[in-house]
């Protein structure tokens, strides 16, 4: 019963077999997203179960909806850059002599049709919180047009 | 304007499989034609007057293109799928591939993280591991398992196609002093398409053969991520053994539970392979994901 046995994993499948062919392959596995858990629950939630969760990457790039593409990570074939444009909290680890710059993407962005309803102004009012009364607020288009007295009832009720 | 909530798109329908189907099935009919009316008119009339050379060579050359066009049809492109352990798409699976990193996309028909150069063929609805294209010919992708196949088959209907173009126009050439008769009209039925497929067939044996120079892939053509520096090319000679000649290995899901064993002392450790450093200099760590050094069965 070897299916119960072992693990069929396409990344392994892959990797070894790109090895056997000359290819320096290796995988790095991050923490399931959002970051706010906890190591244990990383360290659970593995999908392959030998990964180790201190060596995870938050290797990232700017998500292409049907290519993957490389990121250029090795600093010996592009030197790292001076001002990396992610946070400190963002480096894969403490120990690296060498800072990688490893952006994390956003794990789950909101699509911008779940927002909560906006007006066309800068200022917003969730529906559900919305006051019963006129809010008087002025605003460059509005002040542009002479309105001085702008209300955002009609345009709340079109939401 | 106000942001209204658009409603979730329709689920797309399964596309029709009868019609590909039909397609590939009468493309292989069409080699049979041809070729039957090719060797009943123009290459019986060659070998009826001693010219035994052409019939026995496109007769293996049309042994050879059947054989790799119905090998094509059913190969195994190289199909990649989820496993036996679930995956989340929250996860962050980083490949290194020769000091260049992929970040794997979460395939969201298949459930997995797909590794580099695989990827989801929305005709067959499947991950083909070296995905190189859809082929509408043979209603199936061509992939890491049967690009070989491909490549003969191209190869084959070049030789096939040019060997009865040369018969045909020798036979017309012997039978100019005859009456117009059948056989020249098939010779000329048939001459037509072979030289109509040569040339396309010809332009597209030279691409793919400067992709495999290259250790390209014709889907990555059109998006050009490699960015100038190919992690998978190992140059002219190499790639050609990778492509061509080197050991496909077991099939995923049947005899892939040899490459995935349990860690061994003798694995080449892949922990902190996302630092900038040889993964051979590593000491090895337990709870890393290792790939394995050697299999206990030869490919």
């Amino acid at each position: 019963m070897r299916a119960a046995t072992f693990t069929y994993s396409p990344l392994l499948y892959w990797i070894n077999k790109r090895r056997r062919y000359g290819m320096n392959t290796a995988i790095n596995t991050g923490p399931p997203l959002p970051v706010t858990k906890t190591e244990t629950e990383v360290q659970s939630s593995d999908p392959l179960g030998q990964l180790d969760s201190s060596e995870r990457s938050h290797a990232a790039q700017e998500r292409s909806p049907n290519v993957e593409a490389p990121v250029p990570l090795q600093p010996a074939l592009q030197p790292v850059p001076q001002q990396p444009l992610l946070s400190p909290m963002l480096r894969p680890h403490a120990s690296s002599s060498l800072p990688i710059p490893i952006f994390q993407e956003v794990p789950l962005a909101v699509s911008l049709c779940n927002l909560p309803p906006m007006l066309n102004h800068s200022v917003s009012y969730p529906l559900a919180t919305y006051p019963e009364r006129n809010v008087h607020f002025h605003s460059l288009p509005t002040l542009a047009h002479g309105d001085h007295c702008f209300n955002a009832k009609p345009f709340a009720s079109e939401l | 304007m106000p942001l209204l909530k658009e409603p979730p798109p329709p689920p797309q329908a399964p596309l029709p499989w009868i019609l590909p189907s039909l397609f590939a099935a009468f493309n292989v009919m069409l080699l049979v034609v041809f070729s039957g009316l090719f060797f009943a008119f123009p290459c019986r009339w060659l070998a009826q007057n001693g010219e035994w050379a052409f019939p026995i060579i496109t007769g293996l050359l049309f042994v050879l293109t059947f054989f790799s066009l119905v090998s094509l049809n059913f190969s195994d492109p190289g199909i990649l799928h989820q496993g036996s352990k679930e995956q989340g798409p929250m996860m962050v699976h980083v490949v290194w591939v020769n000091h260049r990193a992929f970040r794997l996309q979460w395939c969201q028909k298949c459930c997995f993280h797909r590794p580099p150069r695989t990827y989801h063929c929305p005709w067959c609805n499947i991950c083909v591991e070296d995905f190189d294209h859809h082929c509408n010919w043979v209603n199936n992708c061509i992939g890491h398992r049967n690009f070989r196949f491909f490549m003969l088959l191209i190869l084959s209907l070049c030789l096939y196609s040019g060997a009865v173009l040369v018969t045909c126009l020798i036979f017309l050439l012997r039978t100019t002093h005859q009456p117009f008769c059948i056989d020249r009209v098939v010779a000329i039925v048939v001459a037509v398409p072979a030289a109509g497929f040569l040339v396309p067939l010809s332009l597209l044996l030279l691409i793919q053969a400067m992709s495999v120079s290259a250790a390209e892939r014709s889907y990555e053509g059109k998006c050009r991520y490699l960015q100038g520096y190919n992690p998978f090319d190992h140059g002219c000679a190499s790639n050609w053994y990778l492509t061509i000649c080197a050991p496909l290995g077991p099939k995923y899901m049947t005899e892939a539970v040899w490459l995935q064993r349990v860690v061994e002392p003798d694995w080449v450790p892949m922990q902190n392979l996302h630092l900038p450093m040889c993964p051979s200099s590593l000491t090895p760590t337990s709870g890393s994901l290792q790939a394995r050094k050697g299999s206990p069965r030869e490919w």
